[in-house]
């Protein structure tokens, strides 16, 4: 919060300053106030992140061990040295760490990301979990790894560890997890940007959602670098082969410019190969494993099209607008 | 990828290195060497050992250096740097490894061998490191972040640094072996010997190889890249050994992650040429890595395997 600092002006006499500063204390409480609702009914801060937290003897057998670390903003770093950026790409806010203690002395490890909205903790989630995995706290909303447990619900994310996968770590990863969605308020819907991408044929688990380049990067690591200065991007697999990703710029003309640097990477020879520029506005090529890429900029948004059969790509090329 | 070696030819590669190792080890790390540098790309040969013994894997690859006594001269000081970063599987470099290393460095004749670190007590505790060091006799120095504790060390020639800041507590050791767990890495994708050499860099400085415009701008997207590179031409460690065991490949490099169990260890001189060979465990190459890349362009090492002599074995 930013800070309200009252310097009284030559004009000002003694009378108006103290009605000043009494107005600007008044002022400062008031704005206290609505931000402290505002973090209750959020469940924002670091209260919000203890309320989240599993509370000792809630899940049987499980205890808190140690004291709840918290680590906000930049301080993250000290936390995550080296992999901090991916959240901060993202819009990291405050995690809290807390460690758990099961019946024969095994270890989970509870971490609760509360991010800037939805949008960052869903991304967030979806680059964290990785490729295979089962589903769990309904569709989209959690993935259970072979040793460790990612859910998300409105701004929070929760990732909890376990040291091996013996059933007893799996039964507690998944009971802390349920007592941590109970505990967690907002909702779980997905960042609207996603539904620019066409819900027919797509591969749900597959969904993803960026803000950068280093989330990006995760699902297209060749042209990551030649895209920059996007807002927002998804990206999906689709039954039909084919992978789709999306990215918005600021307006047509930065899309433009972002199109443009593309094409002349796709053309590059070094990098890939059978390069074909369409028209002003269709570029492809093929990258080093063989798979057909084809590149399009429609409006604000530009459109990557990966794999897939020339059939499916011609479909989609064809359908291809500006969502309303 | 890699070529069979003849044992006549390995042997007589060995004997070269050996000799080039133990050059090299009078000053195993330095500030930035030109041409003729003998611990630059002392050698082109890289041992991989895979077996379930992640300790005697470590073993044998030195072994098939020649040896630790060549890169750990009798009454050395060795600085062992491994990775802490995290406890979650397949993040941190393993205990197995970590004690084996200390035994060789110890029976190789070191003085003494210790591991330097920012990283807090509890991160060494957690990755049972901490106990490794404590059964085998080794050292931990804990080393608060004040910049006063770090060195300012001038990079000649650096395109995105013109300094680096190692720890001050290098300085008063003789030798320094890497010991990296390689695994994926959100920001470059990989990370291996090159990248771990930032646990000797003071936070402060690690902070600067992170640049605010690279959502909209190449150059400091790849400043992260640059700088690594930057600070490996100065600090130039004897030897590196890769726990390439058991590690992730997704969210990198703190995890969790999903796990890939290559039961490797891999070590050698040559950080390019090392790297170049773990990414390839998991599908990558030295070409979709711009760290890999600058390092071969800026003759750290040889990034084409096929130029590389990659020895290899089995337990």
């Amino acid at each position: 919060m930013r800070s309200i600092r009252v310097k009284p002006g030559p004009e000002l006499s003694d009378v108006s300053l103290k009605l000043f500063g009494r107005l600007g204390l008044a002022l400062l409480g008031l704005v206290m106030a609505v931000c402290f609702i505002s973090s209750c009914r959020t469940g924002g801060g670091v209260a919000g992140l203890l309320k989240i937290l599993p509370a000792e003897g809630e899940v049987a057998g499980w205890r808190m061990k140690g004291d709840p670390q918290v680590f906000a903003g930049q301080d993250l770093f000290t936390y995550i040295d080296g992999g901090a950026d991916i959240y901060l790409e993202y819009g990291f806010r405050t995690v809290l760490v807390q460690d758990y203690q099961g019946p024969s002395g095994k270890t989970i490890s509870a971490e609760i990301f509360e991010m800037e909205n939805p949008g960052a903790a869903f991304g967030m989630y979806a680059f964290k979990k990785g490729s295979k995995g089962r589903e769990v706290g309904g569709e989209g909303r959690g993935q259970m790894g072979d040793y460790y447990l990612n859910i998300w619900k409105g701004r929070f994310l929760v990732t909890l560890t376990g040291f091996d996968s013996d059933s007893e770590t799996l039964i507690g990863l998944e009971a802390l997890a349920r007592a941590a969605e109970a505990r967690t308020g907002g909702s779980g819907d997905n960042p609207r940007f996603l539904k620019t991408l066409p819900a027919e044929f797509v591969i749900k688990p597959s969904l993803s959602y960026f803000r950068g380049p280093l989330g990006l990067n995760s699902v297209l690591p060749a042209l990551s670098r030649d895209v920059l200065g996007f807002e927002e991007g998804a990206a999906a697999d689709y039954d039909t082969g084919m992978s789709l990703i999306v990215l918005h710029y600021p307006g047509p003309g930065a899309c433009r410019t972002a199109f443009e640097k593309l094409r002349t990477a796709l053309s590059d020879p070094a990098r890939f190969y059978e390069f074909q520029k369409v028209g002003e506005d269709l570029a492809a090529a093929s990258d080093a494993k063989g798979r057909t890429i084809y590149a399009t900029p429609r409006g604000d948004l530009l459109w990557i099209i990966r794999g897939g059969s020339r059939v499916a790509v011609r479909s989609f090329l064809s359908t291809l607008r500006r969502p309303q | 990828m890699s070529r069979t070696i003849k044992r006549r030819e390995f042997f007589k590669d060995s004997a070269k290195i050996g000799l080039a190792f133990a050059a090299g080890c009078a000053v195993p790390f330095r500030l930035a060497g030109g041409p003729g540098d003998p611990a630059a790309g002392a050698s082109d040969m890289i041992a991989v050992v895979t077996g379930d013994d992640f300790g005697a894997c470590a073993v044998k690859a030195v072994d098939l250096l020649g040896g630790m006594k060549f890169f750990v001269p009798n009454g050395s000081k060795v600085v062992l740097l491994p990775n802490v970063q995290s406890s979650h599987p397949g993040t941190f470099t393993k205990p197995e490894v970590l004690r084996a290393v200390v035994r060789m460095c110890k029976e190789a004749g070191a003085s003494e061998v210790n591991c330097l670190s920012v990283q807090p007590q509890k991160a060494w505790d957690d990755t049972g490191l901490a106990r490794v060091l404590q059964e085998e006799g080794a050292g931990l120095k804990l080393i608060a972040k004040d910049e006063a504790n770090f060195e300012a060390v001038p990079i000649p020639g650096g395109k995105a640094l013109k300094e680096a800041r190692i720890l001050k507590e290098l300085y008063a050791h003789s030798v320094l072996i890497n010991m990296p767990i390689t695994k994926d890495h959100a920001g470059n994708r990989f990370t291996g010997t090159m990248k771990n050499l930032m646990g000797l860099n003071s936070p402060a400085s690690n902070r600067t190889f992170h640049r605010p415009n690279w959502k909209t701008d190449p150059a400091d997207l790849e400043h992260l890249d640059q700088s690594i590179i930057d600070l490996n031409t100065v600090v130039k460690p004897a030897l590196n050994i890769v726990d390439a065991a058991e590690f992730i490949v997704s969210n990198g490099p703190f995890g969790p992650g999903e796990l890939l169990k290559p039961r490797k260890v891999v070590a050698g001189a040559d950080r390019v040429a090392i790297d170049a060979f773990c990414c390839t465990l998991w599908g990558l190459t030295g070409q979709d890595v711009v760290m890999i890349k600058r390092g071969a362009e800026q003759g750290l090492g040889t990034m084409d395997l096929a130029k590389v002599k990659i020895v290899e074995a089995a337990l």
